[in-house]
């Protein structure tokens, strides 16, 4: 079983902060202004889930666009490996045997076929939603329903760690979410809600979920 | 509890209808329903899988062209019967246009469907009828000499799913507030999803285990169904 702690937050966007969020995601220089804006507008929680094993295989098969054949045994591989078990009789030996500089990095598709499956599996557990569509290298990963309203669900993925790994590759996501959301709601006969799920794979049984929440007023 | 159960294309047709029945309302032409859009490519995916298994329907056809008539059609009659007055041919251009490098592989990947069926290289696929008189479907996943795992589908006449069936069920321990449950049995874990499939997993299972893992199966979609 695999424990997976969560951090979610909620940010409420006007038509102001919407605007930034185009400003900052089209132009760097204007996503401190975004960040500012959008600090008051957030709110905060923390809780936690399991899942296990087999229920991320069968999550990967529905929201992954990776071809990827076993991404759990993959990363489970990469943790022996960091774990130094290579060194031991039973393991390959050439994994270390690199002849520069470069570091040695797990499948990176696996990782991302994983915080795929991560983010469907968060929408449907947490927001009891229902896959609308998975679109074919689109804009948002995973599109998702509940109650007539869509979620528009982008995931993000990583072994580094939680704060200067995942929380910093979402909130860099952030700007590009909110734009997309902003225009979607706009342009929609639904209510829009934007899904930001970064997944940090600490360990083979401990995952760490920042989620952030898009609703638009 | 008794959960609807979702269909998962009967759903997204539903969508659309309701999408195009506000677009009509609103009657607004610079709304461009991006659900209704990805909805849409779903089903028309969706339809192009099912053409892509049946060869005989596949062979010498553009399963593309195939997959969206068909479901614009059924599309079209779902508006007529709520008398809604729309043309969603925007959406069906742009569907066109995502799906058409995965109608090419689908349309490739059918050909070898066919010969490895023929070959008997595949886990085979059974309708069984469970004690409740109900049938289901089960797949075995992967190739023959290696199946990975057996998912259980609903046949399209089960509209519920009792989920407190099986957490009532001692010694089964249901997991989770909401789909996708885990139900753990003899140490198998069973994932049930919305749509009424369950999935257990037979990777490198010796063959007793994975009977055992199938009879648990039968069980399982038996109070599940019923």
């Amino acid at each position: 079983m695999i424990s997976v702690d969560i951090r979610r937050k909620i940010i409420t966007l006007s038509s102001h902060e919407q605007g930034l969020a185009t400003a900052a995601y089209t132009r760097s220089a204007m996503a401190p202004e975004f960040v500012a804006a959008i600090a008051p507008r957030t709110t905060e929680s923390r809780l936690s889930l399991s899942i296990s094993e087999p229920t991320l295989e069968r999550m990967v098969v529905k929201y992954s666009e990776q071809l990827v054949f076993q991404p759990l045994e993959e990363i489970r591989y990469w943790f022996t490996y960091t774990a130094g078990a290579f060194l031991e009789p039973g393991y390959p030996p050439l994994y270390y045997s690199r002849d520069r500089s470069s570091r040695v990095s797990p499948n990176k598709t696996a990782v991302c076929a994983i915080g795929e499956a991560m983010a469907g599996f968060i929408a449907q557990r947490l927001y009891q939603c229902t896959k609308l569509a998975r679109p074919n290298h689109d804009y948002p990963d995973v599109v998702m329903e509940s109650q007539q309203r869509t979620y528009l669900v982008e995931a993000k993925a990583t072994l580094q760690s939680i704060e200067e790994g995942i929380e910093s590759v979402v909130n860099g996501e952030l700007p590009r979410l909110a734009s997309f959301t902003s225009s979607a709601g706009q342009l929609d006969v639904r209510p829009v809600v934007g899904l930001l799920v970064g997944t940090c794979l600490v360990s083979e049984i401990q995952y760490y979920c920042y989620i952030i929440e898009l609703q638009l007023v | 509890m008794r959960i609807k159960r979702i269909s998962v294309d009967a759903e997204r047709l539903a969508a659309i209808v309701e999408m195009a029945g506000t677009l009509v309302q609103r009657d607004d032409r610079k709304k461009y329903a991006l659900s209704l859009e990805f909805a849409l490519g779903e089903l028309v995916r969706s339809e192009m899988r099912r053409i892509a298994q049946q060869p005989h329907l596949a062979r010498g056809r553009d399963i593309l062209d195939l997959a969206l008539d068909r479901v614009m059609h059924s599309v079209n009659e779902s508006l007529r019967g709520h008398r809604l007055n729309i043309d969603l041919g925007r959406y069906a251009t742009t569907v066109r246009d995502k799906l058409r490098f995965p109608a090419k592989e689908m349309q490739d990947l059918a050909e070898n469907l066919a010969e490895s069926r023929r070959v008997h290289k595949l886990g085979a696929t059974e309708e069984i009828a469970a004690d409740s008189g109900r049938h289901c479907i089960v797949h075995e996943l992967g190739l023959r000499e290696a199946i990975q795992g057996l998912l259980a589908e609903p046949t399209d006449d089960c509209h519920e799913l009792n989920i407190d069936g099986l957490r009532e069920k001692a010694p089964w321990r249901l997991q989770g507030e909401w789909f996708p449950y885990e139900l753990i049995a003899e140490g198998f874990v069973f994932v049930i999803d919305d749509d009424g499939s369950v999935f257990v997993s037979t990777e490198n299972l010796p063959p007793e285990l994975r009977e055992k893992a199938s009879g648990l199966l039968r069980r399982v979609v038996d109070r599940l169904y019923a």
